[in-house]
């Protein structure tokens, strides 16, 4: 045996070498980037919910200032409005995903 | 690695399509490069709970920074280079970390045979070495990794690659009895 053989030999890691194939390893980052994927999400749409918030502020300011009476006139179409908003909010929306994102936010394995 | 996989894919187009958003893609660039980065960061960092620590966070920057992934990169070498940087942060923050990294081998068992007194001499000297010269080792005397390969995960010189060989393997040989 070389010197050079004996020094490889004497580098191994012996027992402590990671297996090849590790799925438990791998599992737990998958688990860790869904957790980072499920926060990023959450950031956006509360960003998003807080831009909402403004605007709507901001609106109901403008058509308070406008002294029109058009509440009792639009009263009527709320309901329909609010159905159509949420009909095409859920139609881009995987429902699945989403609950199994919130599960695993709040219950991570 | 760029030759295809298990799945018949190269490295570069797993890394592509994690970066489009597939989860398998990536699981599959971690089952294929998790043992060179787990093994590496064992060798520089002695503690395998840390070193295993330390390759979960490695990889979970690789995930969010796919975009900077050169597309004739090697991706072993760019999950290396990741894990080294780590490493460095974390041992940086730690002013007692070789003498716990001593400590820790001088506590593992100790089997009397000629190959483990061989195994836990080389481990005492590399542990010994300056970072970057461990890093050299780890790669290119313990993993068979080229010197440019090394050069390229570590993001060192060439020529300062090959004399951190040449001298990290002078210093363990002396420590295992031989001359170099």
């Amino acid at each position: 045996m070389t010197a050079d053989d004996r020094l490889k030999q004497a580098l191994g890691l012996g027992a402590d070498a990671p297996p090849t194939t590790d799925h438990g390893f791998a599992a737990r980052i998958a688990e860790r980037i869904e957790q980072r994927r499920f926060r990023e999400r959450i950031l956006v749409l509360g960003l998003w919910a807080g831009v909402a918030a403004v605007l709507a502020w901001v609106l109901a300011r403008s058509i308070a200032a406008s002294g029109l009476e058009i509440s009792t006139s639009l009263q009527p179409a709320i309901p329909v409005l609010v159905l159509v908003g949420s009909a095409w909010l859920l139609s881009r929306t995987n429902m699945e995903r989403l609950l199994v994102q919130v599960r695993r936010g709040l219950w991570p394995v | 690695m760029t030759q295809p996989g298990r799945d018949g894919r190269t490295d570069q187009a797993l890394a592509q399509a994690a970066r489009a958003g597939s989860s398998r893609a990536f699981d599959e660039l971690v089952q294929r490069h998790q043992a060179a980065v787990r093994g590496f960061l064992r060798r520089v960092c002695a503690d395998p709970a840390e070193a295993d620590d330390l390759a979960q966070e490695a990889f979970l920057t690789a995930w969010s920074k796919l975009g900077t992934l050169r597309p004739d990169a090697s991706v072993r070498s760019w999950l290396c280079g990741l894990a080294w940087r780590k490493a460095l942060t974390a041992r940086r923050g730690r002013a007692r970390s070789a003498a716990r990294d001593r400590q820790w081998l001088d506590t593992r068992p100790a089997f009397d045979t000629p190959a483990s007194r061989d195994q836990l001499a080389a481990r005492k000297a590399l542990a010994t070495l300056p970072e970057d010269q461990r890093a050299v080792v780890a790669l290119c005397l313990a993993a068979d990794w080229s010197h440019a390969e090394a050069a390229e995960a570590l993001g060192l010189p060439l020529g300062t690659v090959k004399s951190h060989a040449a001298r990290g393997r002078a210093k363990l040989l002396e420590a295992l009895g031989e001359t170099p």
